[in-house]
């Protein structure tokens, strides 16, 4: 049994256009930022799945109106990745300094399964059934709204702590029709998260660090456009504040984001960036053969360390966001089912 | 349940195993006071879903804020069915979300999944309060400090606010509870300037009912902001308000809905202001019209018409309006050949007394005036209004908007105003 500590996580982004005209609409710039990673310094992580880290986990009352959607939890995420999925809030598990709410059970229900089809069983499909048993989240938190900070313009969306414990925000918003929302807000972190905690077991290659060596800034980042960050080899402005956040941020934009947005985002990369200002930022970098570079060599690493094929991962999610539909209609009809044992 | 408490027994088992090489006697005590806290858990969970009829809530999100009444039935299955309807919820409505008791370092009472009539005070995208990120920033969770068959007394986690929880009647309608409410809360509309509150023959004003939060002048400093909420019998002041030697902090409407007497203390009551107060203070914002019909006047307003068809004018109107710093009464007329439409402003001041108000004639200083006042009748007019009234409202106590005024020397001379925008 190994055991590993892991370090402080952190995602941020940029608001997006889509984010931006939402947030318009209340005049006021949002930043995006997806933080991590509370006092994960001190939480040891035991690598091992029969470790149950629940130990008075309350039976299910057959009584309960919630009966039928936990037990559908209990075989869909307990059971087979000794997994709690927390729908119903408690402020003691989440941050006291926002203004939060729980989520909508219908949204918690529609999450559940979404949370199964688009991301669990796509690791499952891909890198087989026991691959995230092992190396999973052990907590899925959901909470109904944003973490607002309104003195710095800034909201929350997703939090990770010590690898065990992912925290997805906005789920009230959730919106099984919008799949670049879908995305944004709850797959893309998720991926990006599990990234991280995949490369603080193992390793990622040093050389990944020389391509947009000198060109990373964890506190100008986020005043970065998509074509400078681009054109320096970046996924994404996030991806250029530092090293580890860029090779997530590889990893997770190839896997969600589709051909358009990778055309467009290296063509993008291929010319010089434009800032802000519309101002036209010269560097040296060639960034199409860069981010290309990059994705190679997450490829391999995946793939070396992991056993792990990102592009039939790549596949397989693409595959699974166009069967959304059906996959909701499923999983409504299974937690319909155990409403016979209550009978 | 029963794999829980076999998991209980192991887990205390480990703990007393743990701990015995530190000091037993404090580990029993911690022992012990788990399981009472446990039986209080279950307890309380028992308690609030025997109510079949459900409890009200009296709500304050924050201790700045206004209350709001809910009432809540907590189903044994789980869920937990709200009524509201108030300024965030506009419509009649019961909404539904899970509920549960947890431990919190001691019992805590949670709305987990999100519930619209509840969660609405605390949701940061509400719209409400101050906006965008903060919203009304109340609780969900609640400490339980007291539970008993009847009673609550709970207080927010985040906020510390005071709230009750009590039993609703059986055989009551929900419904009827937020038209009790309503009653209660006509004392509040908008159109009401403030209210009186008199203890002990001493009166202060109220200002700002409408809000739900009273301010307070008082002789000393900056005014007092008492949140108050308003409930099927009356009201409650989110804290004791003191006031001549006397704290107050809970009203009960008077059988004819115009006042609010309060349960501590008989002699404290909150009232309407009188009509003449009424009539002063809303010339700030309205005019009063004289209604020109009045029998009581109907002499002068002859030889007024007479007077102005001389000149080739008609009355176009006739009022009381605020200039700021007097009282006017404003006469308008409109040339019968060119339509145009001329004023004439004759000053007044007017003194609100316990029994009914006095006019004084100030003279005017317009052209307007200065040409009118000259006109036959017009003298004769000014004259009959510089006098003492006794004033009534004929149509409404809460809301006058038709007042009679009758000299008080001379009962033939009365008259009729009527307030317009
Ligand atoms: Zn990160």
């Amino acid at each position: 049994m190994t055991s590993v500590i892991l370090e402080t996580l952190k995602k941020e982004y940029k608001l997006t256009n889509y984010e931006y005209s939402l947030m318009r609409k209340n005049s006021k710039i949002w930043l995006l930022i997806w933080t991590a990673a509370l006092f994960s310094a001190c939480v040891r992580f035991e690598d091992s799945f029969t470790d149950s880290i629940f130990v008075d986990e309350p039976e299910l009352d057959p009584a309960s109106e919630l009966y039928p959607f936990d037990r559908w939890l209990e075989e869909n995420y307990l059971k087979p990745y000794n997994l709690d999925f927390r729908y119903r809030m408690q402020d003691k598990g989440s941050d006291m300094d926002y203004n939060l709410v729980p989520a909508k059970l219908e949204n918690s229900l529609e999450m559940a399964i979404l949370v199964k089809h688009l991301w669990f069983e796509a690791y499952n499909d891909v890198a087989g059934p026991d691959f995230l048993k092992q190396h999973g989240p052990r907590i899925i938190h959901l909470i109904g709204s944003a973490a607002y900070k309104p003195a710095l313009q800034t909201m929350v969306l997703g939090t990770a702590e010590a690898g065990i414990k992912i925290t997805l925000y906005n789920c009230n918003e959730l919106n099984p029709k919008n799949i670049d929302l879908l995305n944004e807000y709850y797959f893309e972190t998720m991926h990006h998260e599990f990234a991280h905690i995949l490369h603080q077991k193992k390793t990622y290659p040093k050389e990944f660090e020389t391509f947009s060596a000198g060109y990373y800034d964890p506190s100008y980042w986020q005043e970065r456009t998509d074509s400078e960050a681009a054109s320096l080899g970046f996924a994404s402005p996030y991806g250029s504040s530092q090293p580890r956040e860029d090779f997530v941020e590889i990893i997770a934009n190839y896997i969600v984001k589709d051909s358009v947005w990778w055309t467009d985002r290296l063509r993008m990369a291929s010319q010089s960036g434009v800032n802000r200002d519309g101002q036209v930022v010269d560097d040296p970098l060639d960034g199409q053969e860069i981010i290309e570079a990059k994705i190679d060599m997450c490829r391999k690493w995946l793939k070396e360390s992991w056993d792990l094929d990102l592009d039939s991962l790549r596949r397989n999610v693409t595959k699974r966001q166009l069967q959304i539909d059906s996959a909701l209609i499923e999983g409504y009809k299974k937690i319909d089912e155990y409403k016979n044992e209550q009978l | 349940m029963k794999k829980n408490r076999y998991l209980y027994v192991l887990l205390s088992g480990l703990i007393l195993i743990l701990s015995s090489c530190v000091r037993t006697e404090e580990s029993l005590f911690e022992e012990s006071a788990a399981l009472r806290l446990n039986r209080a858990i279950a307890n309380d969970r028992k308690l609030l879903s025997s109510a079949d009829n459900g409890w009200v809530m009296e709500y304050f999100p924050t201790n700045g804020s206004p209350g709001f009444v809910l009432l809540i039935r907590f189903d044994s299955s789980g869920i937990a069915s709200i009524a509201a309807k108030n300024e965030v919820t506009p419509m009649y409505d019961i909404s539904t979300g899970t509920w549960n008791m947890i431990d919190d370092s001691g019992p805590v009472l949670t709305f987990d999944t999100y519930n619209a009539a509840l969660h609405v005070f605390s949701d940061p995208n509400s719209g409400y309060g101050q906006g965008l990120g903060i919203g009304l920033a109340g609780d969900y969770e609640f400490i339980i400090m007291n539970a008993s068959e009847t009673e609550f007394t709970l207080k927010g986690k985040k906020r510390g606010t005071n709230i009750r929880l009590y039993r609703f009647p059986e055989k009551k309608e929900w419904r009827s509870y937020f038209a009790d409410v309503n009653k209660v809360n006509a004392l509040f509309n908008v159109n009401i300037p403030y209210l009186h509150l008199t203890v002990n023959g001493s009166r202060v004003m109220l200002t700002g009912g409408h809000s739900h939060i009273f301010n307070i002048e008082t002789a000393s400093d900056y005014p007092v902001e008492i949140p108050f909420i308003v409930t099927d019998e009356g009201i409650r002041f989110a804290q004791p308000f003191e006031t001549n030697g006397v704290s107050v902090q809970k009203f009960r409407l008077s059988d004819d809905g115009n006042s609010l007497w309060a349960d501590e203390n008989a002699i404290a009551k909150i009232e309407l202001p009188l009509p003449q107060e009424f009539f002063v203070a809303t010339l700030q914002t309205k005019k009063w019209a004289i209604d020109t019909t009045s029998a009581g006047l109907r002499g002068i307003i002859d030889s007024v018409y007479a007077g102005l068809n001389a000149v080739n004018r008609t009355l176009v109107q006739l009022d009381f309006r605020d200039l700021s710093d007097s009282v006017a009464l404003a006469v308008q007329v409109k040339s019968t050949a060119t339509g145009v439409t001329a004023i004439g402003r004759f000053y007044y001041s007017v003194k609100p007394t316990e029994d009914g108000i006095e006019f004084a004639y100030k003279g005017t200083s317009d052209t307007g005036g200065d040409v009118l006042r000259r006109l036959s009748g017009f003298s004769e007019l000014l004259q009959a209004l510089d006098a003492t009234f006794k004033i009534d409202s004929v149509n409404s106590t809460l809301n006058p908007s038709v007042l009679t005024l009758e000299n008080t020397a001379d009962t033939s001379l009365w008259f009729v105003l009527k307030q317009r925008l």
